[in-house]
């Protein structure tokens, strides 16, 4: 109908024509962007597996991954470094994705699984298991794992009721949402609350705890890509490109839910069945890293407002945008922190924690601002 | 009849905000809802594309029963214009694309990508292409939202005061616009308006909604004063300006004016 009534003067199609051009410019400049993240995020992983204290060449690396390499470098490599950095990039996109897409589903630029309360529930799961269930301890790397003086059902344990802490948040979450009809701005409030509660939980059962136990929790809260198995990692990977494909089959309905619920119905989008089962999905993920990795603060949050900057609010873009800079910035965040300190300190949780406080700020001024 | 409805009823809970509204509308037309404030006009309007679930009643357009159509079916039939649009990281053009959203599967055609350059540049929106909606004006916001309804390409535009935010300039424009749209037969529009006269230089049918009920349907020129007067609780007149009918509230006489006018009369 409309290309009935086109423009049928010259300059004007050759406006419409420099519009077009212009936008193909700007889609061009945009997949650049992400091809050079990518491309930095690849130089970042090999950089990661080099350094440490157990210096390797760019050739012990070739001779490693071709399956020359000596014995002490084939376990640094193949048990230690290649599992955290792996860890690091499947949890960091997973944490960028769950946080873009729970700012997207709650229209609220501060949703991630932290401001939900879903980080404070695993942790009280944890402290659940590592205090009251008498779980134990944690590996400090996954070479742990296979040694016997850590017991295997402990770190399940742990990781379990971590994982039932936070899926039990996300339920209450998605009840208050679904059956009281909450707005999304209520439901920001009530991830709040829920923060709140989950914390004086934890600090209630560390109160009746051992000085070791205390010391397990309090380590366990920091947040550690060190201490993943490879089934976990393997694990976490497949549950996460699942949820990336659900997400990027549903980017124009994400895009539409941008301009407000009516709208986005009258583009033909279930609100009710994406909200839903994209905060369940998000979730999910959020709920895994947390319960195998610890709570790893604020990445939720920062990884999308960058992808904005760079890519804006297209969820075609800031879908991938999101999970290549939250794996670019925990995997950043866990290399300085073993440049810093060494191979098996400063976990990356602190640092995490102290990227966020600025993004607060920041957030905070640009607020202020309009 | 292109789109058709038969004793339509809405309600939250047990308020009932209408009830009984029948509507006939053939294919090229505008039909204009009236009311006071809190009559339901825009619950009306969220209700003919069931982004709010109608209680009771049918809906027909072109044939089809839009209560048993998908909502992607819906969008592909029926746009929807609201009051007031939230501002996006978005660019204009994405927003503008988003229209095109019911059609794509995975990304967009050569055919949506054409209709987009053409609707920006018939609307004078072109050089805000790659401009995030939330930096632009109220007008041109709203420019932008109703350029996205059309990308949809629809039978039928739902509009819930299109013109509310935009300048004069800006009305006529869009307004005019909407109008030779539909006028080519290709769609109709059902459209909230709180301007009467641009509803009567506009609309060719009037849906006066009064506490809930259809007060009238009609065509335009069957509409009179005391109709008005009646949905609004104002005495009104109808002029005649340039071949447009103008509605201009009857002055009456203040209570002190009143009792002078009582006192010559008697004496």
């Amino acid at each position: 109908m409309w290309m009935e009534t086109a423009p049928t003067n010259e300059p004007l199609k050759q406006k419409g024509a420099a519009t077009a051009q212009r936008y193909k410019a700007d889609m061009t400049r945009k997949s650049v962007s992400f091809i050079l993240l990518t491309l930095l995020l690849i130089l970042l992983a090999f950089w990661s597996i080099a350094m440490g204290s157990f210096h390797l060449s760019a050739g012990d690396l070739m001779r490693i991954f071709t399956g020359t390499g000596d014995g002490i470098g084939n376990i640094v490599i193949w048990h230690i470094r290649l599992p955290r950095v792996l860890a690091a990039i499947v949890s960091g996109c997973g944490l960028g994705l769950t946080g873009m897409v729970m700012q997207t589903l709650l229209k609220n630029p501060l949703a991630s699984p932290f401001t939900l309360g879903i980080s404070q529930g695993s942790a009280f799961g944890a402290a659940f298991a590592i205090v009251v269930l008498g779980a134990g301890g944690i590996p400090n790397t996954a070479v742990d794992l296979g040694g016997g003086g850590f017991a295997w059902t402990s770190l399940c344990a742990v990781t379990a009721c971590a994982f039932f802490g936070a899926m039990a948040a996300t339920a209450v979450i998605l009840m208050l949402a679904y059956f009281r009809k909450m707005s999304p701005e209520s439901v920001i409030l009530a991830g709040v609350a829920l923060s709140s509660l989950f914390t004086s939980g934890t600090i209630l059962i560390q109160f009746f705890a051992s000085e070791v136990e205390v010391a397990t929790v309090v380590f366990w809260t920091f947040g550690d890509v060190a201490r993943s198995s490879g089934t976990e990692i393997l694990l976490l990977g497949l549950v996460t490109l699942g949820v990336l494909l659900f997400f990027l089959l549903n980017r124009w309905n994400l895009n539409a839910l941008c301009a407000g619920e009516d709208e986005a119905r009258s583009l033909g989008v279930e609100v009710d069945r994406l909200r839903l089962t994209g905060m369940f999905l998000a979730a999910l993920v959020a709920a895994l890293v947390t319960s195998f990795h610890g709570v790893i603060a604020f990445l939720g949050l920062l990884a999308p407002h960058i992808g904005r900057r760079l890519a804006g609010g297209d969820h075609r873009f800031l879908i991938p945008f999101s999970c290549i800079l939250g794996a670019l910035l925990l995997l950043a965040a866990d290399t300085c922190g073993r440049l810093v300190v060494g191979s098996s300190a400063l976990p990356v949780g602190v640092l995490t924690s102290f990227m966020g406080a600025p993004l607060f700020l920041f957030l905070l001024i640009r607020g202020l601002d309009k | 009849m292109m789109f058709s409805v038969r004793h339509l009823g809405f309600g939250y809970g047990s308020r009932r905000i209408f009830h009984g509204v029948n509507l006939d509308l053939p294919t090229g037309s505008i039909c204009g809802v009236l009311g006071v404030n809190g009559a339901g006009k825009s619950t009306l309007l969220k209700c003919l594309n069931r982004i709010l679930e109608p209680d009771k009643g049918d809906i027909t357009l072109k044939g089809r029963d839009i209560r048993s159509m998908g909502r992607r079916h819906i969008a592909r039939s029926i746009a929807y214009v609201p009051q007031s649009s939230s501002a996006t990281p978005l660019t204009v053009f994405d927003t503008v694309l988003l229209g095109r959203k019911p059609y794509i599967k995975w990304g967009p055609s050569a055919h949506d990508m054409d209709l987009v350059e053409t609707l920006l540049t018939t609307m004078d929106l072109s050089h805000l292409a790659l401009r995030p909606t939330h930096m632009l004006s109220g007008g041109e916001l709203q420019k932008v939202t109703i350029a996205r309804a059309l990308a949809q390409e629809p039978d039928l535009i739902l509009m819930d005061e299109p013109t509310s935010s935009l300048d004069l300039k800006n009305q006529i424009a869009v307004m005019t616009l909407i109008h030779k749209t539909v006028s080519q037969e290709t769609m109709s529009a059902v459209v909230t308006m709180h301007d009467l006269n641009q509803a009567f230089r506009y609309a060719d049918y009037f849906l006066m909604l009064k506490e809930g009920r259809v007060h009238a349907f009609c065509p335009k020129k069957e509409v009179t004063p005391e109709m008005i007067g009646e949905v609004y609780g104002v005495e009104v007149l109808f002029e005649q300006i340039q071949n447009h009918t103008v509605v201009v509230p009857r002055e009456r006489p203040s209570p002190g004016e009143r009792r002078r006018a009582f006192k010559i009369a008697v004496g």
